[in-house]
């Protein structure tokens, strides 16, 4: 590529010119979907720690979480403090369904994420018509119900020790209790979670989800119902986050009233700020961050809200934008160098 | 006839209590404009302070006022440093979750430092009862009420008299008319803030000796905040000392005559019944504009 | 200047009455545009004239009074069905969706305009292909009579401000509306900026009627026909601006304001 056509492209960047060139868009894209299927195969047949590859997978049901809080997050612009009830539903609802219930694990996912369905109908229907904080507030509280609920119900949910002692998993032939096969089923599900995401964005409902994330006023005098569109973006939000919680019980083999802890919400919250919520895959670069810090997973529980909330505030304070806003002013830091020096 | 009495009377000093509470979350939500999830942490900090003093030998009645002090300057060190600097234009979310995170943090670093056990906090009001007509007020109770009153006759008189007060009241109701009339509007963002959260500091250290402190004393005072505002109504003073007059004699009513551990689930039924029926409040403007 | 006068006016108000709390921002507002004709409202600061704008275009709700438009009584509906029944307005601030392209923000505009369902969508019908191709064709239209067509792809954050209104018109063109509400549409432009744009209002007056709530009297006298003048929230005369602006009451009203371009 000419330096003349870099330069050329700098300056479009730098005025807020987006590239639109459809064709090799969908080029690059699919470039990346292949990249990313084999480095998964790699991932999943190159490395032989089965520590290692269990944890990936934790990572990928982490992801799916991240992914969720941000379909409301960087999707319409509310805060969505108790996603982590939608996660527990998904786990308790797993574990109920295999343990107690003896119904094969697929089948009590699948009730699981009707269940949180529904759930968020119900809360959405009553918080979302008003102020953001209403909807933050409440939907956190009841996460606190829950884990009450949780702790007292014990004929249901094995009260404060939780439900554990499960029979391997299994999806049909796939054993999750193999390490490659967990890894490589959680991948595949964020893959085309990913995927599916991105068609959203482009969708008119992904349009209509952005206009009313930017302006809800101006939104609303185009035609755009802004109630039902966040009431439907966190209905379609809970099933993943349910998802997620289901995928982590083969990880975790216990379920506990902790998972509708407020705790899960910071570190959700973490994962997608630190990637940068207006980037798809940003919580997914989250994600894989904050398990790659060393032992932040095994820190004492209240180190690390503390150190997360610290960090999620200093994101707030300095580049709210993640990780990704980073990236674009490197990008376009570097290419006002290039343009400086080109021009003398 | 009696236990009727005495019940509604808990009530009302319960409904003082949260009135203090729900008032600074007002305030900071109809200056500052946001809505502040970390109003729970300073009514904790203040309830903390409090025991550190006392644990030093100070006097409780000493101990609140300078409690108040010191979350008056954690607030505004937090206003300056953080508060400030989040606050984007149009985005709505970004205080939510800074105030969320600093609660979190708070807690957290709370739990570290004094453990996550209940301490007691001592109180010269503690052992004594006073009566009045037949019912039984215990002098901590009785200091709450006085002092809760008080303050709040003192915030609404304040807000009317003085030119600071007025200032106050005219941001919330125009901040960019307020602006160009030559008020110093972040300067008074700050005041609210500050007065917001050292009002929560005042309700810990004055609820501290009746329910021990514990790191998580925090949420409850939140989610009750919440509760009293949305119920009164968002962004209305006399709503929320309504809403938390409401809930309190309410929450007497119902712990004495239904049921001790159901109580909480009051508050829950009254916020969906209130967002189902009357989303704006008993005293709230109906938000034609979500904020 | 003729007055088209039809059956029944595009916009109607009868008694508008708005309390806050103790304050009274409309106290007994009446008026009737009708169809095709360029309205204008103004009146001093605070004197409630954009919470009269808001009411007539079901943003608020009035204390009491009603409100028709074409016709049928718009109280209490919904907004966004209002946006789709053929009416349309811009705002003052946030006038556009900064983070989106130019082209994007036209695009959002599709909501009013669509006849079809998430079923056409998914087998590919007819209906929808011409939905489509219908909609691309008025994206063009609408991006030559702003005169944004070369910069489509810029983000609408960066535009300088007078361009920013003209966007916020487009998106308003988007969906054909009978009826446009424009808020305060020429506020810090420049001379130039504020001469392109009654330009562009001229333009696209032709089978619509628009209301408009202005400070800039050029605008007033250039574009409207007839303009109400609002003061303390109460009416004070209806005419055409040469004859309102002359007007003592109004006079009083504005003393000091600076009114003359």
């Amino acid at each position: 590529m000419a330096i003349q056509d870099f330069g050329t492209m700098i300056d479009r960047k730098q005025v807020g010119v987006s590239d639109d060139n459809k064709s090799g868009r969908t080029a690059r894209e699919a470039a990346y979907i292949a990249c990313a299927i084999v480095v998964i195969a790699i991932f999943a047949y190159v490395f032989t720690d089965p520590f290692v590859v269990t944890l990936a997978g934790y990572t990928c049901a982490l992801a799916l979480f991240a992914l969720s809080i941000n379909i409301i997050l960087g999707g319409v612009g509310e805060v969505p403090l108790g996603q982590c009830l939608f996660f527990g539903v998904g786990a308790y609802g797993a574990a109920i369904g295999m343990g107690k219930v003896g119904l094969p694990f697929e089948l009590a996912v699948l009730i699981a994420l009707v269940l949180s369905v529904a759930l968020a109908a119900i809360i959405g229907v009553i918080t979302l018509r008003l102020t953001g904080a209403y909807f933050s507030i409440v939907s956190w509280g009841l996460t606190g119900v829950a884990m009450v609920a949780a702790t007292n119900l014990e004929e249901i949910t094995g009260g404060p020790l939780g439900l554990f002692g499960f029979p391997p998993i299994e999806i049909g032939p796939l054993q999750l209790s193999d390490p490659q096969t967990y890894f490589a089923v959680t991948a595949t599900i964020l893959l085309l979670t990913i995927l599916f995401l991105v068609a959203l964005r482009r969708s008119p409902f992904g349009a209509a989800m952005n206009s009313v994330r930017q302006n809800p006023h101006l939104a609303r005098s185009v035609g755009v119902d802004v109630a039902r569109v966040r009431l439907k973006a966190f209905m379609l939000s809970a099933p993943f986050a349910a998802l997620a919680g289901a995928l982590a019980v083969p990880y975790t083999q216990i379920v506990t009233p902790e998972v509708f802890s407020v705790a899960n919400t910071v570190d959700g919250l973490l994962m997608v700020l630190l990637g940068g919520a207006q980037l798809v895959v940003g919580p997914v670069i989250g994600a894989a961050m904050f398990t790659l810090i060393p032992q932040a997973m095994n820190l004492d529980p209240n180190v690390r809200i503390l150190v997360f909330s610290s960090i999620i505030i200093l994101i707030m304070m300095f580049a709210p934008g993640g990780l990704h806003q980073l990236g674009v002013a490197l990008r376009d830091w570097f290419g006002r160098k290039i343009d400086d020096d080109r021009s003398r | 006839m009696e236990l009727l009495a005495q019940t509604l009377v808990n009530g009302l000093v319960l409904g003082a209590g949260y009135a203090v509470i729900a008032v600074g979350l007002t305030l900071i939500f109809g200056i500052v404009g946001i809505a502040n999830f970390a109003h729970g942490a300073f009514f904790a900090m203040g309830g903390y302070a409090c025991y550190l003093l006392t644990s030093q030998g100070l006097n409780y009645l000493a101990a609140v006022p300078l409690s108040v002090l010191i979350v008056v300057i954690i607030g505004a060190l937090t206003e300056l440093i953080v508060i400030r600097r989040s606050l984007y234009g149009d985005s709505h979310h970004g205080s939510l979750i800074v105030t969320f995170a600093l609660g979190q943090a708070a807690v957290a670093g709370l739990i570290l430092v004094f453990g996550p056990d209940p301490l007691p906090v001592p109180s010269p009001l503690g052992q004594s009862t006073m009566r009045f007509f037949g019912i039984f007020v215990t002098s901590q109770r009785a200091f709450i009420f006085v002092c809760s009153v008080l303050v709040l006759g003192a915030l609404g008189l304040w807000l009317r008299l003085s030119i600071k007060g007025q200032q106050v009241v005219a941001v919330a109701q125009n901040a960019r008319g307020a602006l160009y009339s030559g008020i110093n509007v972040p300067w008074i963002r700050a005041l609210a803030f500050v007065l917001g959260v050292a009002a929560a500091g005042l309700a810990g250290a004055l609820l501290a000796p009746i329910s021990t402190i514990y790191p998580t004393m925090g949420y409850g005072a939140l989610i009750v905040g919440f509760t009293v505002v949305i119920l009164g109504g968002m962004g209305s003073i006399p709503g929320a000392m309504l809403g938390a007059l409401l809930i309190g004699v309410a929450n007497a009513l119902f712990e004495t005559y239904v049921s001790v551990s159901w109580t909480p689930a009051l508050g829950w039924a009254l916020v969906i019944a209130t967002l189902l029926f009357r989303p704006q409040g008993l005293l709230g403007r109906l938000q034609q504009h979500r904020h | 200047m003729t007055i088209v006068v039809a059956e029944r006016p595009a916009v109607s108000a009868r008694d508008i009455v708005k309390r806050y709390g103790g304050v009274t921002a409309l106290n007994g507002v009446s008026l009737d545009v009708q169809e095709g004709e360029i309205f204008g409202i103004i009146g001093p600061n605070g004197a409630g004239k954009s919470t009269l704008f808001d009411i007539l275009c079901g943003i608020t709700v009035p204390t009491s009074g009603s409100i028709r438009i074409m016709g049928s009584e718009i109280a209490g509906m919904p907004p966004h069905l209002i946006a789709r029944s053929g009416v349309a307005r811009t705002f003052q601030r946030t006038a556009v969706f900064a983070e989106s392209t130019v082209l994007e923000n036209l695009l959002f505009g599709r909501h009013a305009s669509f006849h079809h369902g998430v079923l056409d969508r998914i087998i590919g019908s007819k209906t929808f292909a011409g939905d489509q191709q219908a909609f691309q064709a008025r994206v063009e239209e609408v991006l030559t009579l702003i005169g944004l067509d070369g910069e489509r792809h810029r983000k609408a954050g960066v535009l300088a401000y007078g361009v920013q209104r003209r966007l916020a018109v487009g998106i308003a063109l988007m969906s054909d509306p009978k009826i446009m509400f424009l808020d305060e549409p020429a506020a810090g432009m420049n001379g130039r900026e504020t001469t392109d744009f009654i330009a562009l209002i001229r333009a696209i007056a032709p089978g619509r009627t628009i209301l408009i709530v202005e400070h800039d009297m050029a605008v007033i006298r250039q574009l409207c026909g007839r303009a109400l003048v609002v003061v303390d929230g109460k009416p004070v005369v209806v005419d055409a601006p040469h004859h309102v602006l002359s007007h003592p009451e109004v006079v009083t009203a504005y003393l000091g304001a600076d009114d003359d371009e």
